[in-house]
């Protein structure tokens, strides 16, 4: 199978030259990821984006071990992972899935709801760019309301489906959204995963520009913008105790985030007093979860 | 080779009786094997069993339909509608679980050995509320011949471990004892 | 050696604790659920040391297995119809990435209808995915081929995944005796797994199940394809090392009443017990029949079969599938094992489907293949067909 490129810098595992799309927030989080985490990581992706860094052939981005999953199952692979290593008394190394939206929200929460209920200690990381982008820009559960794709070619009908609030639900020792826009935070919360006995999850926005319709350069932009309007608000909960890690005193309009893309072009006014609700009622649930957790 | 079918319903431990039967035969180094038949599992329902036991390998696994010996838990099992007395030889033999004396049954022209057993009253004396598949067996044993006593009370020492064990085997050696034999 | 009454899921679930495997992924489905609720109650217990993941889904038990044998564990899994076919996906992983994997189908007919009875639908749609498959007659033979396929899928010739493929309820829950080997006598035969092809250690990272060009991708196939090839030679070696410790020998297949045979039966699984009894019955009354009872239907051993069948006037084979379209496989394979002989004039293939969805195999079955056979001879016919011997016509 593949061999490691040796063109890599000592503390970076993965290397330079990928073929992702100018701009992609993804390979910047899997780098920030792996520089956090080290060598001693076994990596999972599925067939996505991420699968870029998975290679092709004989070559591959990683310095690390690698597996390409299949779509449903990096819950699974990453369980028996675990527990093949536990058994041969293999306790020092990281088992990470890092996967889409679509292979986390959709096909793949199965398994990983599965995985995260039997505790096993893995380090779930979903790059959300909110579509099937690998396949060319699909819908999937994530896909913000009135956003277009190539299968809402009159913007989506439905609200974005919240997995990192149903895994609150479902219970789970550490749990985090972040944003490659803020990649100190994002840092911060790899942090704290890698030292959790148990099963982590981190959801990370990541602006797309091929499939959002925005000029490579600004995939960051775009990305604070989400989280300055309210439209991803950066949290954290350990054993459930939500914390806010990015307050915000006074959200910009959404319109400004909107109107960076030209997937929302299309948008109504009844659509964005919609976005607007569900801004609000974001915000206001983690709030109050918050003050639950007593802070 | 011996063909045995057993009838009972649900809940009567009729599946694991057939078991206990054929680990028995195979501690005295011979061989068998029970198959039981398969629906989805409902207490009340009719339920099927089989054994074969032979002093040779046995090649055969399907279902028994010309039985040598007939094994009935349950008498009323007949109200079913379903006929204990299909496809028997004219040497094969019935164990039933019954108050009736075996000339009562109706069934002597059927059969060429009954033994009638009262197995829930056993059961209830020995064992209080449980399956009457000990009891069953030391009939069974008795009637048939084709198994020891001492054979049936070690399976169920080893099915049951402990006490419980202890109480079915005393069940079997009941069973044996008190079953009553007509013949031909 | 002990001998002892078990079922054919106990012998497959006492074979996986002889073996030492390390770790058990499984979801229930009836007829199999027996394996993995003994070997949770064994690990449990203490009696066995692996660990058991509960998995929510047999999709995600097949890769739970297939990730703890790429670090390098012995693992063992189980399953029957719906499950087999909802870990389809994955199967071929699991050979793509060859891995020693063992796991037991217990079979049962695929939906729809539903059914809970045994046919071989289900383990039929997986015999090109790249696993060994056996077919068990008895319990005897699912515990000793469930140690064996470790020693075989261990083997550095080899790295393939194997099934074990035993009858729903006719094989997986009759009660019979069975030798029980000694565990020291076990470990000699088989030694610890050491994982060494395909690994994810940090020690020596590896990309593994790379999405592959068409460069490459046919040589990966031919690999796999090489590998099937030396299963034979393989598996008479670690075979008569088997025989010499166990004194049990397994061979691709068994032929018994063939060398005069006008008609030969073809037969695997539980239903070649039956046909034994009736082949046996009829030899006694002078009819020169003989049967072919397959115990590995992938690799096929097409070759050594031919040469068996070929001096039989016509081959009855009976298929417990309906291969819907066609004829049934493995008179399929038989039909194509013949032809490619190209030696000597083939005899005639009858292809009969019969014990779907847990219809009985009886001796009367049997004998009206056997009979229907015969009334061929020296009155060929011109058909393409499979003939459905046990069907109920009354209700068609």
């Amino acid at each position: 199978m593949a061999s490691v490129s040796k063109k890599t810098s000592e503390k970076d595992y993965l290397c330079k030259g990928l073929t992702t799309c100018e701009g992609c927030g993804m390979e910047l989080i899997a780098r920030k990821m792996l520089q956090i985490l080290g060598p001693n990581t076994i990596i999972l992706t599925p067939p996505s984006c991420s699968a870029i860094l998975t290679g092709i052939s004989r070559e591959t981005g990683w310095r690390v071990p690698a597996f390409m999953s299949n779509l449903e199952s990096v819950g699974a692979y990453a369980s028996g992972i675990r527990v093949g290593l536990e058994v041969l008394g293999r306790n020092d190394i990281h088992v990470v899935g890092f996967a889409g939206d679509g292979g986390t929200v959709d096909i793949g929460l199965q398994a990983l709801s599965g995985a995260i209920e039997r505790g096993h200690r893995f380090i779930y990381v979903c790059y959300d760019n909110e579509a099937y982008m690998n396949t060319g820009i699909q819908r999937s559960g994530a896909t913000t309301l009135g956003a277009w794709t190539t299968t809402t070619p009159g913007g989506k009908t439905n609200q974005r489906k919240d997995v990192a609030r149903m895994l609150l639900a479902q219970g789970i020792p550490y749990l985090a959204t972040a944003s490659v826009g803020y990649i100190n935070d994002f840092a911060n919360k790899i942090n704290k995963a890698k030292s959790v006995d148990g099963p982590s999850y981190i959801h990370v926005h990541t602006p797309c520009s091929t499939g959002w319709r925005f000029p490579a350069e600004r995939t960051i932009e775009v990305a604070r913008m989400a989280v300055q309007t309210g439209m991803w608000v950066l949290y954290e909960a350990e054993e459930g105790k939500v914390r806010i890690t990015r307050k915000i005193r006074s959200f910009k309009p959404v319109e400004e985030y909107l109107r960076l893309q030209k997937r929302f072009s299309g948008i109504t006014e009844q659509v964005l007093q919609e976005l607007k609700d569900y801004i609000r009622e974001g915000y206001e649930f983690l709030q109050e979860r918050e003050e639950k957790s007593g802070k | 080779m011996k063909q045995i079918k057993f009838y009972g319903r649900g809940g009567q431990g009729v599946v694991t009786a057939s078991k206990i039967f054929v680990s028995a035969v195979i501690q005295e180094g011979k061989f068998a094997h029970a198959v039981p038949s398969f629906g989805q599992e409902r207490k009340g329902a009719p339920v099927f069993a089989y054994a074969r036991l032979d002093e040779k390998p046995i090649d055969l696994r399907s279902f028994v339909y010309n039985p040598d010996g007939v094994i009935v838990f349950d008498l009323f099992i007949r109200e079913l509608g379903i006929d204990i007395s299909s496809g028997v030889k004219p040497e094969t033999v019935l164990v039933a679980n019954t108050k009736m004396s075996p000339e009562e049954t109706g069934l002597t022209s059927d059969f060429k050995k009954i033994g009638c057993i009262d197995a829930f009253a056993i059961t209830e004396e020995i064992l209080g509320k449980a399956p009457p598949n000990a009891a069953m067996l030391g009939a069974l044993c008795k009637t048939t011949e084709w198994v020891s006593l001492e054979s049936i009370c070690n399976a169920l020492r080893e099915y049951l471990p402990g006490k419980r064990g202890e109480l079915n085997a005393k069940a079997a050696r009941c069973g044996f004892s008190r079953v009553q034999i007509w013949k031909k | 050696m002990i001998r002892k009454a078990m079922d054919g899921n106990m012998a497959a679930a006492e074979g996986a604790r002889l073996a030492r495997v390390q770790v058990v992924a499984a979801y229930p489905i009836t007829p199999q659920t027996p394996i993995v609720e003994h070997l949770a109650s064994l690990i449990a217990k203490g009696r066995l040391a692996a660990r058991y993941i509960n998995v929510e889904s047999e999709h995600s038990a097949l890769c739970a297995v297939i990730g703890a044998s790429l670090v390098g564990a012995r693992v063992f899994t189980a399953t029957a119809s719906a499950g087999l076919a909802l870990m389809h996906e994955v199967t071929g992983v699991a050979a793509g990435c060859r891995l020693p994997i063992v796991m037991p189908i217990v079979n049962r007919a695929l939906p729809s209808p539903w059914s809970l009875w045994c046919d071989h639908s289900d383990s039929m749609g997986e015999r090109d995915q790249g696993w060994i498959q056996f077919y068990a007659e008895n319990s005897q033979e699912v515990l000793d081929l469930v140690i064996l396929a470790y020693r075989l899928a261990e083997d550095k010739r080899i790295l393939l995944p194997v099934n074990i493929c035993l009858d729903g309820f006719f094989l997986s829950h009759t009660t019979e005796a069975v030798l029980v080997p000694e565990q020291g006598e076990v470990d000699a035969f088989l030694p610890p797994y050491c994982g060494q092809n395909l690994i994810l250690d940090p020690q020596e990272p590896l990309a593994v199940n790379v999405l592959t060009g068409p460069e490459i991708f046919t040589e990966i196939k031919y690999q796999q394809k090489q590998a099937m090839d030396r299963v034979f030679p393989v598996m008479e070696e670690i075979g008569l090392e088997f025989a010499r410790r166990f004194g049990r020998f397994y061979p691709p297949f068994s032929a018994e009443f063939c060398e005069d045979a006008e008609v030969i039966l073809v037969t695997m699984g539980t239903m070649s017990g039956v046909a034994r009894y009736v082949v046996k019955g009829l030899r006694e009354q002078g009819k020169r029949v003989g049967l072919l009872k397959l115990r590995v239907f992938r690799p096929f051993p097409g070759k050594e079969i031919s040469r068996v069948l070929r001096k039989a006037k016509a081959v009855a084979v009976i298929d417990r599938s309906a291969g819907l379209g066609s004829l049934g496989p493995l008179s399929l394979e038989i039909k194509g094992a013949l032809y490619t002989s190209g030696l000597d004039e083939a005899p005639m293939v009858r292809s009969y489907i019969a014990g779907l969805g847990g219809r009985d195999i009886t001796e009367e079955t049997i004998g009206q293949v056997i009979e229907d056979t015969f009334g061929t001879l020296g009155n060929p016919r011109d058909e393409y067909a499979s003939k459905w011997i046990d069907l109920r016509k009354e209700e068609c």
